[in-house]
């Protein structure tokens, strides 16, 4: 977890070039460059819907572990009730689209700022709270979005569901695929942004000794607070897209499986490397989808990676390109 | 260092057997049979095959396999190949699994399916890229508004279950002629409905809520409990305090629902039951026992001979008891599934999507062409009007009234082919 | 409200919190002691309801035999996988135990599901009763099974408060919940009674799966509510609070049945968890919870 933190200052200031700072603050590495570009790109390769429809599922997962371990990663508070919070975007989009009968351009923000709101209040609940405590609070808060959403029948029509518009009419996977890539850039700039502001310390601050960071003068509260409610609005934001991409909700999507499934993602990412999820993502989703014949087995397997990654290689894949890296980086300073 | 080491090859050792082992069994299957030259028309078939429902994916996946068997696995000079398309009883994941399908695959026809919420997101593919889809069991209303509200929905060709207002009406009907003929008496026309908190169980109160109150009832208590809670006192003593002379709902959760009825006999509730969908799981009598009699449930038996015969058979290849209402419907409209091919291939002379939906808007959706070797129900058949639903009623889709003896189901309703009048529980 | 349903709820209340006891009190001691979020906790559950259906229902043996199978198998299971999985892991990464120790659970969660699934297939195995008596208790005709399932429960948790404070290995369990280092000091072997209190946790949820058989059946996604309820428990209770279980268990079995009588349509979730959250927000380590080590980092 403090990996984050040892190897920042990887290469000597000198060496820099002012590009390269500039790119680097904005969290321009060369993976995020050329993951972009492939992406802006995919309809000159990509050109089976099924790959493109694959593409967006993965984008959205990927988007949703940043968000995961923007929380996880950097305050150390697992938000387990994550799905919760997408959900509520979901339905918050859906809501302002079907009742309001606003276009997805309003619903979107509305999701966000809703979901947004709710994470603040969720944040103040957990204040008083420490380590493990925060996730099962956040948990029951995501269940009880989870219960809501199926007893307010009148809103929501319960467990029946809604039915949701596309985005825009006659929109196509593809459409849908660059809406959600600005979307996660967007996303991506904001809280790497952040992350690597004064705000962004301070989180990990608060993260790794609580008490230190209060005796050294951050004021844990606020940082709580900010990050809770910034990532539970990313969350909303993406469910809200969600929504529009499969066309229906149902409380089911606020089941704490799916926040196993974007946990695990951000986990085997590489916590604390926001984009660690993302290529973890990229990486598993398509692996899981080809191998779904498999049936049964697919899941023993997708069971027993988990937990190999988390005996032998709990830094994840982000890890494992710090150490690459870093060999790689011995060898060119020695020649 | 060494325990590492050890244990993390020998992980993967298994793990990569494991792979290979699957994949190599996978593999091996399109040896067998030569794609030389023959045409093959590929086949959809889709359900939850992994997850909560699996069970149902499972009862589909046999019933397909003994129905295809029938007719070897050909129809005219094209050879069926199923690919299995799992929904996950999720929509997100079953649009993604239908969609491989389609694009991968190269999947020409679309078959079964049952969770109603995968049903809306791909019914929009099947709709985009022009495959028939055949006898979905979805049941919501949405559907319905959906596939009239434009015509490209025409290649959802009909929904394998009715909308549960045309089947929930049979009891409502059965238990007011029971009134009328003073077999039943109550003091006060109060009724509870329960169910799990789900789309079906929800769906399916407000469809028999709305025609119990057209018949003078009057709802007292409306209970819900998530899906996988199975200690129901605490429920059932609030609806045995709401003392209402009738109980109604379902639930499709095969573990809980006989665990409710025997705890509904121990905390004393003395309503009479509407248990829709008890009998759904084959295994369903040695869970529930004799707390199950009198209960009243609507289900299709295995009446004939032949039906008979297709659950012996089930149950000797697969090892576990079919349902009528999973195994046995989804065997009958796999065989007007096949019916279907064979006109197309009667009028077209071959079989491709275009064909097979040409043939079906022609023949199937006015209702020349109908099913009647149905092991269920007498005959299988659409009408302009029943769209998208199949024809419901007497000698259509219909599901008996019935009353569990001791773990028999005995029509009791409609009046025509019932067994014995309805029969109160003792006390 | 009359008499009788009260006494209804009463009696309703306290069985279900006999259950929800002991399936928490195996969670409270596994996260006590090992410092572990227990994820898989309901799929020792199902594997004790497995085992006592086949005991009972296949081989004929007697019911009370059929839970000691159970038991015992569970018991194993908890051994091998502690042996298996969390030794390799407590040896290989001391940083950041609690998350990988919890996602670890989640995976083996997700594997032995669809190792049931593939091994039983989606078959439901139940019983209709494993004793054909009945009580009637106020008004209610309790099932002899409910009522054994309560003694059981309570028997268990008896036996194993006596465990934990007469004999020098439930002392030396308690002394590592309570000091791990300390308990070191003192020559404690701590491997050993890491694996005996996972091995002792998942036999708890074994002996549970196995004595509620006839009110769930055994089949691979069974484990998923009675988690999920000991979650609550745990919580309510203070984590790691193994006594604290015992009492947090009828706390939500009472809880829950008055709410289901008093709100009901879907709404008793609703309540359950505000109570949950606000408890957490006046008492945040819960209603028993002490000086419980300090997780997370």
């Amino acid at each position: 977890m403090e990996s984050g933190l040892q190897h920042r200052p990887r290469t000597p200031p000198r060496r820099r070039s002012l590009l390269r700072a500039w790119l680097s603050a904005w969290g321009l590495s060369p993976v995020f460059v050329v993951g972009v570009a492939l992406l802006a790109l995919a309809p000159l390769w990509a050109r089976d819907a099924y790959l493109q429809r694959l593409l967006v599922v993965s984008l959205y997962f990927g988007a949703l572990a940043m968000t995961f371990d923007f929380t996880g990663g950097f305050i150390n508070a697992v938000n387990f009730g994550f799905a919760g919070f997408v959900g509520l975007g979901a339905y918050v989009a859906t809501l302002v689209v079907r009742n309001a009968e606003l276009s997805a351009w309003v619903g979107l923000p509305a999701a966000a700022l809703a979901t947004g709101l709710v994470g603040f209040l969720t944040g103040l609940l957990t204040l008083p709270l420490r380590g493990i405590y925060v996730s099962l609070m956040s948990w029951f808060v995501g269940m009880t979005l989870m219960a809501l959403a199926g007893a307010l029948k009148d809103v929501t029509r319960g467990a029946r569901g809604l039915v949701v518009p596309p985005m825009a009419e006659g929109i196509t996977t593809l459409g849908y695929l660059y809406v959600l890539l600005v979307m996660a850039v967007a996303l991506y700039l904001l809280l790497h942004r952040i992350i690597r502001s004064r705000a962004g310390l301070a989180f990990r601050a608060v993260g790794q000794n609580f008490d230190a960071a209060c005796a050294s003068g951050v004021d844990p509260t606020r940082y709580k607070l900010l990050n809770f409610t910034l990532s539970c609005a990313c969350a909303g934001f993406l469910g809200g897209f969600y929504a529009h991409f499969v066309g229906i909700v149902t409380p089911a999507i606020m089941d704490t499986s799916y926040t196993m499934e974007v946990m695990t993602l951000s986990f085997i990412g590489g916590s604390g490397s926001l984009l660690g999820g993302v290529v973890a993502s990229f990486l598993l989703i398509p692996i899981f989808d080809s191998l779904k014949y498999l049936m049964e087995y697919r899941l023993i397997i997708y069971g027993l990676m988990l937990i190999l990654v988390m005996i032998f290689y709990p830094a994840g894949l982000y890890g494992l390109y710090q150490t690459a890296a870093q060999a790689l980086r011995q060898r060119f300073q020695r020649r | 260092m060494k325990i590492r080491w050890f244990l993390f090859v020998s992980i993967l050792a298994v793990l990569l057997c494991g792979v290979v082992a699957c994949t190599g069994q996978e593999a091996a299957q399109p040896t067998q049979a030569p794609a030389a030259e023959t045409k093959t028309l590929i086949v959809g078939l889709m359900a939850p095959f992994t997850g909560p429902s699996a069970r149902v994916g499972e009862e589909f996946k046999y019933s397909a396999m003994m129905a295809f068997d029938q007719i070897n696995w050909t129809v005219g000079d094209t050879r069926i190949e199923l690919v299995y398309i799992d929904g996950e009883s999720d929509p997100e994941k079953a649009t993604r699994a239908y969609e491989a399908a389609i694009t991968r695959d190269k999947m020409d026809v679309g078959l079964l399916n049952w969770d109603a919420s995968d049903v809306i997101p791909v019914m929009e593919l099947s709709a985009k890229y022009k495959i028939p889809h055949f006898f979905a069991m979805g049941t919501s209303e949405d559907i319905d508004a959906m596939w009239l509200s434009d015509a490209k929905y025409s290649y959802w060709m009909g929904k394998g279950w009715p909308t549960p207002s045309k089947l929930t009406i049979n009891y409502v009907n059965a238990l007011e002629d029971a009134l009328q003929r003073g077999l039943w008496s109550v003091p006060e026309k109060n009724v509870v409905l329960y169910g799990n908190d789900d789309e079906w169980s929800r769906g399916f109160s407000k469809a028999i809520g709305v025609q119990l109150q057209a018949a003078g009832w009057k709802i007292v208590g409306e209970e819900y409990v998530p899906v996988g809670e199975t200690d129901f006192y605490p429920m059932l003593t609030k609806i045995k305090s709401l003392n209402a002379p009738l109980m109604a709902g379902t639930m499709d959760d095969a573990a809980g629902f006989p665990a409710m009825i025997k705890q509904a006999r121990e905390v004393g509730v003395t309503s009479l039951i509407v248990a829709d969908g008890l009998g759904w799981v084959g295994e369903w009598y040695d869970m529930a026992g004799a707390a199950s009699d009198y209960v009243i449930d609507q289900i299709p038996g295995w009446a004939t001979a032949d039906a008979v015969a297709f659950k012996d058979a089930f149950e000797a290849r697969w090892g576990i008891e079919p349902s009528p209402s999973s195994a046995g419907l989804a065997y009958d409209e796999v065989g007007f599934f096949i019916r279907v091919l064979q006109q197309t291939f009667e009028d077209h002379g071959a079989l491709t999507s275009e064909t097979i939906h040409e043939t079906a808007m022609a023949k199937m959706f006015t209702g020349e062409l109908t099913y009647t070797d149905g092991i269920l129900m007498s005959e299988y058949a659409f009408s302009q009007e029943s769209l998208p639903d199949m024809v419901v009623g007497k000698g259509y889709f219909v599901f008996p009234v019935i009353q569990y003896l001791e773990g028999a189901g005995i029509t009791i309703w409609p009046d025509e082919i019932k067994e014995q009048d309805l029969q109160l529980p003792p006390g | 409200m009359d008499l009788l349903t009260l006494q209804g709820l009463l009696m309703t209340g306290l069985l279900r919190g006999g259950l929800y006891a002991l399936m928490a009190v195996g969670l409270a001691l596994v996260f006590g002691v090992m410092n572990i979020c227990h994820f898989a906790h309901g799929e020792y559950y199902v594997l004790g309801a497995y085992a006592a259906f086949f005991a009972h229902v296949t081989w004929g043996l007697h019911p009370a035999i059929a839970i000691l199978v159970a038991a015992v198998l569970s018991f194993l299971a908890g051994a091998v996988s502690e042996k298996l999985l969390f030794y390799p892991l407590r040896k290989l990464n001391q940083s950041g135990w609690v998350m990988n120790a919890f996602l670890l659970t989640a995976g083996l969660s997700v594997v032995l599901q669809s190792t049931y699934r593939l091994a039983f297939g989606t078959k439901y195995r139940g019983i209709t009763q494993y004793w054909n008596a009945s009580v009637t208790l106020f008004g209610m005709t309790v099932a002899a099974d409910r009522l054994v399932a309560f003694g059981i429960a309570l028997v268990t948790i008896s036996g194993l408060w006596l465990f934990l404070q007469k004999t020098p290995t439930g002392r030396a369990i308690r002394a590592v919940s309570q000091d791990e280092r300390g308990a070191m000091l003192m020559g404690i072997d701590l491997d050993r009674i890491q694996t005996l209190t996972f091995a002792l946790g998942s036999m708890l949820a074994g002996i549970g799966g196995a004595s509620l058989l006839s009110l769930s059946p055994a089949y691979p996604y069974a484990g998923s509510k009675p988690l999920i309820s000991s979650w609550f428990v745990v919580t309510i209770a203070g984590l790691g609070n193994i006594y604290g279980a015992v009492v947090g268990g009828f706390i939500v079995g009472l809880f829950e049945s008055v709410s289901y009588f008093a709100l009901g349509q879907g709404w008793q979730e609703v309540a359950s968890l505000l109570l949950l959250m606000l408890l957490l927000l006046f008492k945040p380590t819960g209603l028993f919870g002490t000086n419980i080590k300090t997780v997370w980092e």
